[in-house]
């Protein structure tokens, strides 16, 4: 898609791309991962810096003004370096916030990078709900608030850190466990509007973000059997290796396309959810693919904790994981296309 | 799917939807009933009145410079006039002179040629048909053996090509053949011809298909003359000659047609049969829907691109690998929608019309082996895209 973009989206592109390797990668998010982090100090002062937070959020309300094909351009880049920070979440938290009727205090400080409003919604704009409790899936420990869904609307709650658990990645996940003290930001139909919009907003970027990861896993992929050699040959020249990197690159191929054309209808307001759905259960499936095969290539140096293939794969388990998997979205897709015939 | 084709992640301007509209009212008036949602293959004889009503409109050849009888239209609109046809279930004209030698004549052949072939492929009332595959040189199309010698101003042509649709009803074929036996590598010793398959010496035999029906052909060609006025471009200039088509071809056969129509009918089949009832049906079904529409969104991207001077050298081998596994998947869904008919040789009747299961399933063999089979395909990503290393000898 590097194709169609224009003079300013390029620059993004390379921008972001100078911030996420200086800031980010495999080795950077497994140390934070040992300190028992999921937030990057660091990391988050140069996301802060160059504006990405208010990036979906109006000129005339503090942010860029800029589109879902902005938001692509940079969470690819994130997602090709790990990046440990909440940036979709505060992005989607600040879109959120910016399209609410009233207008909230909270977002001067979240676009200044002083709060951190992370979403506890599904794809649906749903709870997250195991066992009658209700779950954070990411940035548990370095939220202020939680955006969630309660029977008056949509509300933000302080962050309380009750129970935290880890995922694979070191990002933390939690329960919140009292949520009778949220400050409602939209309600009834506004609300359910909105929350349904913030779901989307967040399976779509994860969705990109993984397309990032998977195009860092075949560069390592590439790299390795390329220089690699056994039976007197670079593993490379193995047809049956050949190609199944052969129909990865097909498959991502797609990805970036549907995840870019559906950048394009969500600028144009042609998105539709299923298309979304679509994207997200793909984008996991796909991922899961070529991870297993760049692990597989990589032999037993895949295995180990210290190569950087096994920290993309766990990142991209994370990213899998929270705002709908594999067969959530794919039942999610099956249920908005069912009326059809 | 609740999506269109006409409006799910197209680039249509304004002015490629009133196109759109047009194609659409004129298709509905003037396509012959008879030919339409046909489930057995038309033989170009049959076809030959809708070819030449398309000729007269103007609209044959959409992908032609203008100065050539063409409509020297944008790759969207030429995309438009093809889902439109397809969309009305009307036969699109076959490609082998419209779309592919023609190209290259226009490209290569000298005025001479351009006087005498371009105009009869227009009109249609030449049918032409594509000499490369014989028995040994499939995907190793290199190693064609069919010999051409050039004595005075004509060739002398002896061999045998093979799997040549419509062989049997052509008028002229364009050939690969051997010039030069030596050239190292094997390529720079192959030349095109066009052959007048009337021509004394060509033994013709049809050969039937999986499907049942005769699609393509073998030619034998014992002591053939050839003038070498027929050369197209130099000799031993045939298999960059051949290289030259435009490209656009591939967003016709490789349109995602075949999956948005199985997916459709195989959801309506299921309702019937009760397939509907069983999850994993349509689990299946949503997988191959998510699929589809990541390809047609990946074909409206590569529409995009096409033409465009970095325009990535991916975009050919990713059509021919994704579209041709999904509109093979999905007739694989087909036929398990069908349940225990789907081994039925009969058509089923559906509400949108007949569906023969198993007729489709056998087409959808073509996607994979005809004009560069997948594992050549991969072979290409592998190699040029991916830049993966030969293997050292």
């Amino acid at each position: 898609m590097d194709e169609l973009l224009s003079a300013e989206q390029r620059q993004l592109r390379d921008s972001a791309g100078k911030l996420c390797a200086d800031r980010g990668g495999a080795k950077r998010a497994r140390a934070l991962r040992d300190a028992g982090r999921d937030f990057d100090v660091e990391a988050w002062q140069a996301v802060r810096d160059a504006g990405w937070l208010g990036m979906l959020v109006p000129e005339d309300r503090g942010g860029l003004g800029l589109g879902a094909v902005e938001l692509y351009i940079v969470l690819e880049q994130a997602g090709r370096q790990v990046l440990m920070t909440p940036h979709l979440e505060t992005i989607a938290a600040g879109w959120l916030l910016a399209a609410t009727q009233a207008s909230s205090p909270v977002l001067p400080p979240l676009l200044a990078g002083e709060r951190i409003v992370v979403p506890a919604l599904d794809a649906d704009g749903w709870a997250f709900r195991r066992a009658g409790t209700m779950r954070v899936p990411a940035f548990a420990s370095s939220a202020d608030d939680f955006v969630i869904e309660t029977g008056q609307g949509l509300g933000l709650l302080p962050n309380r850190h009750d129970a935290v658990t880890t995922n694979v990645d070191g990002s933390h996940a939690g329960t919140l466990l009292a949520t009778e003290r949220a400050t409602i930001i939209a309600r009834d139909n506004e609300a359910r509007a909105l929350a349904a919009k913030l779901g989307d907003l967040l399976a779509l970027g994860s969705a990109i973000e993984l397309l990032g990861l998977c195009e860092s896993a075949m560069t390592l992929a590439l790299e390795h059997v390329k220089t690699r050699r056994q039976f007197g040959q670079p593993l490379g020249s193995f047809q049956a290796l050949q190609h199944r990197l052969a129909d990865n690159f097909v498959d991502l191929e797609l990805n970036r396309s549907l995840l870019h054309r559906i950048c394009l209808a969500w600028d144009a307001g042609t998105a539709v959810p299923a298309m979304i759905a679509a994207a997200k259960a793909r984008a996991v499936r796909v991922a899961a693919e070529v991870m297993r095969n760049a692990l597989q290539l990589h032999g037993a140096i895949g295995y180990t904790d210290e190569h950087d293939i096994g920290t993309l794969w766990k990142h991209a388990l994370a990213l899998s994981a929270r705002y709908g998997n594999e067969l959530t979205q794919a039942a999610r897709f099956a249920r908005l296309t069912a009326e059809e015939t | 799917m609740p999506w269109d084709i006409a409006s799910l992640f197209a680039d249509d301007s304004a002015e490629d939807r009133r196109f759109r509209a047009e194609v659409r009212d004129w298709v509905a008036a003037n396509a012959p009933r008879a030919l339409c949602h046909r489930r057995s293959r038309i033989q170009p004889p049959e076809l030959k009145p809708w070819h030449r009503k398309l000729f007269e409109h103007g609209w044959i050849a959409p992908h032609w410079p203008k100065e050539y009888g063409g409509m020297g239209a944008s790759l969207t609109q030429q995309i438009i006039l093809f889902e439109e046809i397809v969309r009305a279930g009307a036969p699109t004209p076959y490609p082998h002179g419209l779309n592919f030698i023609g190209p290259i004549i226009i490209a290569a052949g000298t005025d001479e040629q351009k006087a005498r072939f371009l105009p009869r492929i227009l009109s249609g009332e030449a049918t032409w048909c594509q000499g490369y595959s014989e028995a040994g040189a499939g995907s190793d199309l290199a190693s064609l053996a069919t010999r051409a010698v050039l004595d005075g101003d004509h060739f002398t042509v002896n061999g045998h090509k093979m799997w040549t649709t419509n062989g049997h009803y052509a008028d002229w074929m364009f050939a690969l053949v051997r010039t030069d036996p030596e050239a190292k590598p094997r390529h720079a010793g192959i030349t095109m011809l066009l052959i007048d398959m009337r021509s004394p010496g060509i033994t013709v035999r049809p050969i039937q298909t999986l499907k049942g029906d005769a699609e393509f052909a073998e030619e034998f060609f014992d002591d053939v003359r050839v003038p070498k006025a027929n050369m197209l471009g130099g000799l031993n200039q045939g298999w960059r000659i051949a290289g030259m088509v435009l490209g656009g071809e591939r967003f016709t056969t490789g349109h995602p047609r075949y999956a948005l129509v199985y997916l459709q009918q195989a959801r309506e089949l299921a309702k019937r049969t009760g397939a509907w009832n069983d999850a994993g049906f349509r689990d299946r079904l949503t997988a191959l829907e998510i699929d589809l529409l990541a390809f047609l969104a990946y074909y409206r991207h590569a529409a995009k691109l096409h033409g465009m001077k970095d325009a990535p050298l991916s975009i050919a081998p990713v059509i021919k690998i994704a579209g041709g596994t999904l509109a093979q998947r999905s007739a694989d869904l087909l036929v398990q929608a069908a349940g225990e008919a789907g081994a039925s040789a009969d058509d089923i009747l559906l509400g949108s019309g007949a569906v023969n299961v198993a007729a489709e399933l056998f087409e959808m063999r073509r996607l994979s082996v005809g004009s560069g089979t997948t594992e050549i395909n991969r072979n290409i990503i592998s190699k040029r895209v991916l830049g993966l290393p030969d293997a050292e000898r």
